[in-house]
């Protein structure tokens, strides 16, 4: 295999982008958002995913990730989350991906580094069931992207993202992290936040 | 460095010629790693030289059965495990068999063809040259540099040299064949690359002959003769003495044979001739062989060419012959190198005559030919020289300075190279003549202002530069720019180890300390493949980063932390290096003025100076050792050793101990009166029980003169309290107990925000005014109480030797009960437990508090002062506290300590790093805790969680968790941990809104 290098932002942005909707995948499979059943079995860079079958779903999870791309190059999106909400609409879970994409050298960085530590996300959210406590039947879930602020005018009209109320916590939560990567070109990290009154057993 | 895990581990392949440069391991490998149930290095399980091994030494196998060649990493036994293998083993072993016969090559002294080297490893020896050798020697002995090593030279090693192979090979192929050649497999590869190059002997030569003639230089008439010359106003006359050939001559004067035949100086005679002539007589020149050809380039130009090997020995015998004989001729000797110097005979009489005395004593006493140039100066006398090659003499009269001048090409002076040249043939300049024509500022303009100006005065005859006696070494230094390869990165990192001793030894040859280490690596240039020169550094960039310590060194160890530190933060792929090079400058002689003694406390720089306050002695007639607990340890020490020592009363008790009770006299200083009281874990303590002779007599002697001692020091409100914040613990505290001795107050009085304090510090002030004898005194007294306190806040008090005239000076703390809580609260912890300790202490006993009272605001202003060093302890790579606890001498921080240690070097995270020391860390902790390292700990923490909590939240929750495993086996870590956790939750919080689940 040769050294695929990640030449700018654009590159970088693009393999995450990639990764986050792998992730966002993962992430409903092992939240158990839908039946089992609909997910597959896949590879990403080397390791089991899961994957969803249904046409919609996948096609409402790619286009989201993929319009998202433009500003994840640009460096303006703060962090994605994907937001688990019970049948009441309150916020039961909350998993936060945040970004920090940096200006990349000329040389750029070998694809394999990056996705090296990608791997180590998928299979921290492979195995995040067991410090999270089991959804409550029913649950929702949605997308919520926060930008940085000084970026809304880069917002073209046919983007699908619509803007958002900050869904919050409106009690305390407690934040676990599970997993972070700091590189010269990318620092991202993926914690999620959840409610304070299903405290887990350590 | 890729690693493959999971099912790939098969991919370390065993057979060389399957593994597309892949390492080569034993299967051993495979099964260690599984029992430690991680992926090992696969270092010590590498094949490298398997295939490398000559045919005519013993058999490999026993080889390896012999246990004390542990050095020679031959796997041999599977090959009887795994028999197998050794057929595809053989395959690939036979051609590289026949080139082994090939290659064999004699290589060292009087030896004959194909006679083997007995190495240490015994491996026949071939050395590489490199172009140009002769040229950088030159240029090397003519730099002021005196100690930077370039080292340019050659190996021994073993020469398995397929270059077909090589060059058709993709990758690291190659990497058992170089394995041998280079930093890859020989542990003693730096040592054998020094051992083997003459640039190496020039350069240690140097240190030869200052150390043999440093001193009669010093003693001969030096400056005054500069003086004297200044207002004779005579001709001045330099001659330039250069040897003929030196290092052919030397070799060929013991073969008559070869006398009048063409003979150059390489390190080897291979059939290949890919050696490189260093140095070449003149028959041999006249065929037109020159300093750094290949030997087969020569041989072609000169069919009888003779080759000879160097013989350093010969060369240093030779040398020294030669500098006795100009030192016994003249007082100012510039010795330029083993070959080369100038003389300044000024005022001696007619130079010329002395030059030919000279020639013919030498000649006389080494059988070698010395060429001499006499003139007016530096340049003339070495441009005469030139003239007078071979074996003669020339001497250029002022008169005739204008003619010989104009004659000259441009390229004839020293300091034109050829890109200078090139330069000056652009502008049509080609003589000297032509120099003349071109105003000073055209040259300076085109050429830069130093260069313009050599130029102009050098086409006009005009040197300025003195004939220099022992120049000063600026820089010592080693690099290695030949056979560097590495693989993994711990390659690197040993051979930073070799590197790093080899100077060291040289610092410690030298005499000489250094405080700036620089670390210079060669990268190969992005997209350049493997160097024509074989294990040669090839097209490279180069780089450089340097780091000064806060004090002179010549440590191996400080040296390889520093150099690891820096070569870690190039973060290059270590498989790209090609040479590496370490340098020490800002150099300090070892015995010099200021200068440190050897040992442990040699850090201490004010140490000697401020002897007298470092004392941590105290006398304490009225409390013996029932006060003391813990770690104090009491010693009835004997007075009578300080006193025979010193000659004078008791040095250091003297003033310091002195309290108004106990009169200053000898004898009643007695042995069984005193009790000194050390604190054995103060850091200060070592240099006073060190017996340091010297130390004693200069304490004894300021001493003595019953003056508060350090006088020399600006006054406190003249610091620069950011200077102060920023300077290394250790000086810091050494400045600290001179100044809270001499003037606590002025500290405290002008930091208004301590405004607590400054009642106090007004009332001393007032006081001393007064009574400055008396509060002299007393001050001494709180300052030996001070220097107990941190280890044992307060218990240590000689209340019944206050004089009662004092105490009404002194402000009392209010009673506990007016204290309000919430203050208290707020203050640091440091500063709460101490008063806390400080109230319970005076429930205790109700005894007389003034003592303590008045220690008090000098031991918060210790508290201030160390708190104010512990900021931006994460800035900086490696981080800044890695320095200042790496060194620290303090019992009481061995575990931050043993932390900075494995963080020094270390590319991973602190939180992997505390983790991997965690059983030293609850081992390392003392029985008590100070505040002093509990605050240490906490900031070292609390700043690194600050730093990471924006882009690191996994970090910071496991350094959290390891914090709390570090928590359940030490008290400390426990104090620490329950005191960080509120303030990282709070920062959580504030960055994230939320609550860290640790």
């Amino acid at each position: 295999m040769g050294v695929v290098r990640l030449c700018d932002r654009g590159d970088v942005g693009e393999l995450v982008c990639e990764f986050l909707e792998v992730c966002i995948h993962q992430l409903l499979c092992v939240r158990e958002l839908y039946p089992q059943e609909i997910f597959e079995r896949r590879r990403y860079i080397n390791t089991p995913v899961q994957w969803a079958r249904h046409p919609d779903l996948r096609e409402y999870i790619h286009s989201a990730v993929t319009n998202l791309q433009p500003w994840v190059q640009q460096g303006v999106v703060d962090k994605v989350t994907l937001l688990v909400m019970n049948k009441n609409r309150t916020l039961e879970e909350k998993f936060v991906f945040s970004f920090g994409l940096k200006q990349l050298s000329t040389a750029g960085v070998p694809a394999q580094h990056l996705e090296f530590a990608l791997r180590g996300f998928l299979l921290k959210i492979s195995v995040s069931d067991s410090f999270l406590s089991p959804l409550p039947p029913d649950c929702s879930w949605e997308l919520v992207t926060y930008l940085k602020s000084s970026s809304l005018d880069t917002i073209n009209k046919d983007q699908p993202w619509v803007p958002a109320d900050d869904e919050g916590w409106d009690q305390n939560f407690i934040m676990t992290s599970m997993k972070s990567m700091r590189s010269s070109y990318l620092d991202m990290q993926l914690y999620v936040e959840h409610s304070v009154e299903k405290p887990t057993d350590e | 460095m890729e690693f493959q895990f999971g099912w790939t581990v098969s991919l370390y392949l065993l057979i060389r010629s399957l593994s597309r440069g892949l390492p080569i391991v034993k299967p051993e490998w495979i099964v260690d790693s599984i029992a430690a149930g991680r992926v090992l290095s696969w270092a010590p399980y590498q094949l490298q030289r398997i295939a490398l091994e000559h045919p005519n030494q013993r058999t490999l196998q026993s080889a390896y059965l012999n246990p004390k060649l542990d050095h020679c990493p031959l796997p041999l036994d599977w090959r009887d495990n795994y028999p197998t293998y050794s057929n595809m083993m053989d395959i690939d072993l036979e051609p590289r068999s026949e080139l082994l016969a090939l290659e064999n090559v004699p290589t060292s002294d009087n030896q004959g063809p194909s006679s083997v080297q007995d190495g240490a490893v015994n491996f026949t020896l071939l050395e590489e040259d490199l172009k140009g050798i002769e040229v950088k020697a030159d240029e090397c002995s003519e730099t002021e540099n005196q100690g930077v090593l370039e080292s340019h030279g050659k190996k021994d090693s073993v020469a398995i040299v397929d270059r077909s192979k090589r060059n058709t090979g993709a990758g690291y192929s190659d990497a058992a064949a170089a394995a041998t050649h280079s930093t890859l497999g020989d542990d003693n590869f730096v040592q054998n690359y020094f051992k083997s190059s003459r640039l190496h002997f020039i350069g240690t030569w140097r240190n030869r002959y200052q150390s043999r003639y440093g001193s009669f230089n010093d003693n001969s008439e030096g400056q005054d003769q500069q003086v004297f010359r200044a207002k004779s106003g005579s001709d001045p006359a330099v001659i330039h003495i250069d040897m003929d050939c030196f290092f052919v001559a030397v070799v060929v004067r013991d073969r008559p044979e070869l006398h009048d035949k063409p003979v150059a100086v390489c390190h080897s005679d291979s059939v290949r001739g890919s050696g490189e002539i260093s140095s070449a007589n003149y028959p041999a020149r006249a065929f037109g062989v020159r300093a750094g050809m290949f030997v087969r380039d020569a041989k072609a130009k000169c069919p009888d060419l003779e080759i000879v090997p160097y013989n350093f020995e010969a060369y240093e015998q030779v040398a020294d012959k030669v500098y006795n004989i100009l030192h016994h001729h003249c007082g100012r000797v510039q010795a330029v190198s083993c070959d080369e110097a100038f003389l300044d005979v000024t005022d001696q009489g007619d130079p010329c005559q002395i030059a030919s005395v000279i020639r013919s004593q030498i000649f006389e006493a080494t059988r070698c030919t010395a060429s001499a140039g006499v003139s007016k100066n530096k340049l003339l006398a070495r441009l005469a020289t030139r003239k007078a090659k071979p074996n003669g003499l020339y001497y250029i009269a002022p008169s005739e300075v204008e003619g010989f001048m104009d004659e000259l090409a441009v390229e004839d002076l020293p300091g034109v190279g050829w890109t200078l040249k090139e330069k000056l043939k652009s502008h049509n300049l080609h003589k000297c003549s032509d120099l003349l024509r071109v105003s000073k500022d055209f040259l300076q303009r085109e050429f830069g202002v130093k260069t313009g100006d050599m130029l102009w005065s050098y086409a006009r005859g005009i040197d300025t530069r003195e004939v220099q006696q022992a120049q000063i070494r600026k820089s010592i230094g080693a690099e290695v720019n030949w056979g560097v390869r590495f693989l993994v990165p711990e390659d690197a990192h040993r051979f930073l180890v070799t590197l790093s001793t080899e100077v060291a030894t040289r610092l410690q040859t030298a005499a000489v300390k250094g405080r700036t280490i620089t670390l210079k690596v060669k990268r190969r240039k992005e997209g350049s493949g493997e160097p024509s020169k074989f294990m040669g550094c090839g097209v490279c960039d180069n780089f450089s980063r340097s780091e000064t310590v806060g004090y002179a060194t010549d440590s191996q160890e400080i040296l390889l932390r520093v150099a690891k530190q820096l070569f870690n933060s190039f973060a290059f792929d270590v498989r790209d290096v090609r040479g590496v090079g370490l340098q020490v400058t800002r150099l300090e002689a070892v015995g010099s003025g200021q200068s440190l003694k050897g040992g442990q406390g040699q850090q201490r720089a004010l140490k000697s100076w401020l002897a007298p306050e470092i004392s941590k002695v105290m006398l304490d007639e009225s409390a013996p050792a029932d006060r003391n607990s813990g770690n104090q340890t009491i010693i009835h020490r004997s007075t009578e050793p300080l006193k025979t020592e010193a000659g004078e009363s008791i040095p250091v008790k003297s003033p310091a101990l002195d309290v108004p009770k106990l009169p200053l006299n000898t004898s009643a200083q007695d042995n069984n009166d005193l009790h000194a009281v050390f604190t054995a874990a103060e850091s200060g303590m070592r240099n006073f029980i060190a017996p340091d002779t010297k130390d004693r007599i200069q304490v004894g002697r300021s001493s003595t003169k019953a003056a508060p001692p350090p006088t020399n020091l600006p006054p406190l409100s003249e610091l620069d309290p950011s200077v102060l914040a920023s300077l290394p613990p250790e000086i810091l505290a050494e400045i600290r107990e001179v100044y809270g001795e001499l003037a606590a107050q002025p500290v405290v009085s002008s930091k208004p925000a301590k405004n607590y304090l400054s009642p106090v510090a007004v009332m001393k002030g007032a006081h001393k005014t007064k009574t400055s004898e008396v509060s002299n005194r007393v001050d001494r007294r709180e300052d030996g109480i001070r220097r107990v306190l941190p280890l044992e806040p307060l218990t240590e008090r000689g209340e019944s030797s206050r004089p009662p005239s004092v105490r009404p000076e002194i402000v009392a703390l209010p009673p506990a009960s007016q204290l309000d809580p919430s203050v208290m609260s707020a203050l640091p912890l440091s500063l709460r437990r101490e008063l806390e300790q400080e109230y319970k202490r005076q429930q205790v006993k109700k005894p007389d508090k003034s003592t303590l009272r008045v220690s008090e605001p000098e031991k918060l202003c210790v508290e201030r002062c160390s708190s104010t060093s512990l900021e931006d302890l994460w800035t900086g790579t490696p981080p800044k506290w890695v320095h200042m606890f790496k060194e620290s001498q303090d019992a009481e921080f061995s575990n931050l300590c043993v932390l900075a240690e494995h963080m020094a070097g270390a590319v991973r995270p602190f939180s992997v790093v505390m983790l991997s020391v965690l059983p030293h860390l609850s081992n390392a902790c003392s029985a008590t805790v100070s505040q002093k390292v509990i605050q240490s700990c906490m900031e070292l923490i609390k700043q690194y969680v600050q730093q990471m909590i924006a882009c690191d939240l996994e970090e910071v929750c496991m350094i959290m968790r390891v914090l709390k495993r570090v928590a359940a086996k030490s008290q400390l870590w426990r104090v620490v941990e329950d005191l960080i956790t509120p303030f990282v939750q709070g920062i959580v919080g504030e960055c994230y809104g939320g609550h860290l689940k640790i």
